[in-house]
């Protein structure tokens, strides 16, 4: 094998290098070639990092020149920060990819107020939090604040490394009331690429993904669902049908103790620094039947201590709380999801028809797809 | 301080450059440059070590003055009993408490010290020049000259383990004396390349391979899988640390030091001896000189040989890491080199194709043994690689594989780069320093991934 190698390495090339490296202790010959390395290193790196200032695609540089900079959705939790800084809204939806489908548009023309949607895909509950709590420090209270809640909220994780976080960057520097700081995380090959799509979509050779609220419809168009596929997702191999336990585990009250939820203290510190300028609706999203906890399981006793839980914070802070995270009919039905966890479309529609309901004062759903846990202001 | 990061490359290295050169004109002041650059790029890490590092420094130094020039056995046997101490309370402390645990089943208290970074390198850098000194091989170095052998922040952390004739001569020298362009360009190149194989190939190859060999914790891996990992641990483990040494030798030749070479392409080795002449080089020297032959070598007949090998690789082994699996790992390779010896004198030399097929099975099942949590998640992959668990799934990330594979088999070293392949054309340089920009902004995504080596 060292033959081989020797072999490799004496092709043609080799006469190549053999010439070059004939005057090769020549000093001027060396200095050419540092500074042909250095200028190009220095000057390739200082051209990207001017054109991303200049860009400035996630809106964070104080004296980058005005020009159309659309959502171009490569990373919520990049461009969400500048929808809040310099958007003109007044209230927000925070939660995960689950609640991305709520369109700011219909809550503006039902609840007043202008709606940024922040759902952010597989957010964390500290994630979304931090949204929540930007939003705070630069415009105030929110005058309505959804939050799309789901098992993350059920994580006793929470707070733990891998847990607190997900793969997805997390760019807590656009989080801080510091802009300068700012600068030492912009020169990287993501940025550049999200700014040179940003002036590709302003030469209108991009797509605008998220409407200037937050918004977007990220589901495949709905006439192209196919409802075995979907099944697949959901179910993988598994039969079709959730067995209930029997008999259904019963916490003690110790065991009930025990549990802790890292992420109820924040949403709980989050609602007490909104205070009462602010109305708050939770809203427990649908999921399949395939991922809910089984009926009479412990991790059903589990998340129903969690859910309880979040109904003690609701009514300190006078939140209502409507709770489609149940087993109902529209749960079994797969043709309400694409995944066991994005339902479809038409469902998101209902859940912000029936959300109103739900506020004028009804208690449930009348084919038991959702009901009203807490009745706040 | 990682190497690839724009902390490092941005701001530390620019500004260590410019004040090295600017008292480059005296000898004392660029080696009080050199320190201070050094101790602010170990604190980096974890300033809590720098007084353990400066105090085994210090103590060494004392010690060999105490000495009457290594005369002193007892003297000399306490600077290296320190050492050790220090080495064997950080890194193996609570290895040894299980193992007396293991041995006793006396439930012992674990003390969960951090490990310092680099206290294996540093540790064993001392070692050697109390032991030379000993030998007679050393003279009395004044302490600057003495604690920037030890602290020079391109080889502190990870090596190459650089004996102290090697480096303490090289201080004196003038780094403006003539060939200052060339050793600047062919500096830069080097890290360049280095820079490009950690952050274009290992560490794309890391999550892979992290995933699998987690996975195999809990799960039997498919034939493919199996091999995946096993092949994929293989090259990042060598183009990870073979890429820290190229940047090492880089930034030290900026500041006119030549590092000693590392690796000469290992895996083209046709036998386990050959092997270990090209891997790790400075280690495998350190090991051959301060433990091999001190334990007899082969010149003391044939048992003496045997158990010099195969303590010597578990010694190997054990200084990768306070596990059982790196003591099996170092003693799979001491077997290894044993066969290879007899194997050798038998005079049927195999194939050249074949010994490289045997010597690289034999040095891949060793890296999962290296890799592996434990000995059942090592012994699954191993079965699993050889069919006992079917032969399904297929060889995933092959691509990137090949690529690494090519660049692993047939890049040149190190030092055969700098000495003939790097030529002074400016398309070499635009070359380089574009690979170097894309580096610099593809590690401005996120979190470094560190390199292997440095948990050593």
């Amino acid at each position: 094998m060292t033959n081989l190698g020797s072999r490799i390495q004496n092709l043609r090339i080799n006469d190549w290098i053999a010439a070059q490296r004939d005057g090769s202790d020549n000093p001027t010959r060396w200095r050419r070639f540092a500074k042909t390395m250095l200028a190009t290193f220095i000057g390739g790196l200082a051209i990207c990092y001017a054109f991303i200032l200049i860009v400035d695609p996630y809106q964070v540089v104080p004296f980058s020149p005005p020009m159309p900079r659309p959502n171009i959705d490569t990373s919520q939790r990049h461009f969400y920060p500048a929808i809040i800084r310099h958007g003109n809204f007044d209230s927000i939806i925070v939660g995960n990819s689950t609640s991305r489908l709520l369109n700011p548009d219909i809550f503006d023309a039902h609840l007043g107020g202008r709606f940024a949607n922040l759902g952010m895909n597989a957010a964390t509950a500290w994630e979304q939090m931090q949204m929540a709590g930007l939003f705070l420090r630069v415009r105030g209270a929110p005058k309505t604040m959804i939050v799309g809640l789901d098992q993350a909220w059920c994580d006793q994780r929470a707070d733990q490394p891998g847990h607190i976080l997900t793969i997805r960057a997390f760019p807590d520097w656009m989080f801080d009331d510091n802009p300068w700081n700012d600068f030492l995380y912009l020169l990287n090959g993501k940025t550049l690429e999200t700014a040179v799509r940003v002036v590709m979509t302003d030469l209108g050779h991009g797509r605008i993904r998220l409407g200037a609220n937050g918004f977007s419809v990220y589901t495949p168009p709905d006439d192209s669902y196919d409802l075995a596929a979907a099944q697949h997702r959901i179910w993988g191999d598994r039969e079709h049908k959730v067995v209930p336990v029997v008999p259904p585990v019963v916490l003690s009250d110790a065991e009930s103790d025990a549990l802790t939820f890292p992420a109820h203290p924040w949403l709980d510190s989050q609602l007490a620094a909104n205070g009462n300028r602010t109305r708050t609706i939770f809203v427990w999203v649908p999921a399949s039947i395939a991922v809910l906890p089984a009926p009479g399981s412990r991790d059903a006793a589990v998340e129903e201590v969690c859910k309880t839980r979040i109904d003690a914070i609701a009514r300190r802070h006078g939140v209502t709380v409507i709770d489609w995270h149940i087993h109902s009919k529209l749960a079994a039905d797969d043709s309400t999801f694409w995944d066991p966890y994005h339902h479809r479309l038409p469902i998101a529609e209902r859940i912000q028809n029936d959300l109103f309901k739900a506020l004028a004062g009804e208690n449930e759903a009348a084919d038991g797809a959702w009901i009203v846990r807490e009745h706040g202001r | 301080m990682l190497f690839q990061t724009q902390p490092f490359i941005l701001v530390f290295l620019p500004l260590t450059l410019a004040a090295f050169w600017l008292c480059a004109g005296s000898e004392r002041w660029r080696q009080y440059a050199l320190i201070a650059a050094s101790l602010v790029f170990y604190s980096y890490w974890d300033v809590r070590f720098l007084p353990l590092l400066l105090g085994q420094i210090g103590i060494t130094w004392v010690l060999a003055r105490l000495s009457s020039e290594g005369r002193n056995l007892p003297v000399i046997v306490l600077g290296v009993l320190i050492n050790l101490g220090s080495l064997a309370t950080f890194k193996y402390l609570d290895f040894l408490t299980g193992a007396l645990e293991a041995a006793t089943g006396l439930a012992l208290p674990r003390a969960d010290l951090v490990l310092p970074i680099g206290i294996s390198f540093f540790s064993f850098q001392l070692i050697s020049y109390l032991v030379d000194l000993r030998r007679g091989d050393a003279p009395l170095y004044p302490l600057r000259p003495f604690a920037l052998f030890v602290l020079v922040f391109p080889h502190l952390i990870a090596g190459p383990i650089v004996r102290h004739n090697e480096l303490v001569p090289q201080f004196a020298l003038d780094p403006r004396r003539p060939g200052l362009a060339q050793r600047f360009s062919v500096a830069g190149a080097l890290f360049a390349l280095g820079l490009t194989k950690k952050v274009l190939l290992a560490d794309h190859l890391a999550p892979a391979v992290d995933a699998l060999f987690g996975k195999a914790v809990h799960q039997t891996l498919t034939f493919g899988e199996a091999w995946t990992a096993a092949l994929g641990f293989t090259l990042q483990l060598f183009l990870d640390f073979s890429a820290y040494t190229e940047m090492a030798i880089g930034i030290a030749l900026m500041f006119g030091l030549i590092l000693p070479e590392n690796f000469r392409q290992p895996y083209l080795s046709t036998s386990m001896r050959d092997f270990w002449r090209r891997w790790h080089i400075s280690l495998s020297n350190f090991i051959r000189d301060y433990v091999y032959i001190p334990l007899g070598g082969s010149r003391r007949g044939e048992a003496r040989y045997v158990i010099a090998t195969l303590l010597t690789m578990a010694i190997c082994g054990l200084w990768h890491g306070a596990g059982w699996t790196y003591v099996a790992w170092g003693v799979w390779h001491g077997i290894g080199l044993i066969v290879c010896r007899y194997w050798q004198r038998l005079e049927r030399p195999m194939p050249a194709p074949l010994a490289w097929l045997v010597t690289m099975l034999f040095v891949i099942a060793g890296w999962v043994l290296f890799r592996a949590v434990d000995f059942t998640s090592a012994g699954s992959i191993l079965q699993s690689m050889v069919g006992f668990n079917g032969f399904s799934g297929k060889l995933e990330w092959w691509r990137l594989m090949l690529g690494a594979a090519v660049v692993s088999l047939f890049m040149p070293s190190a030092h055969t780069l700098k000495d003939r392949y790097i030529v002074p054309h400016p398309l070499l340089a635009f070359v380089v320093a574009i690979f170097a920009a894309i580096c610099v902004l593809e590690v401005g995504k996120g979190a470094p991934t560190p390199f292997i080596y440095f948990q050593f």
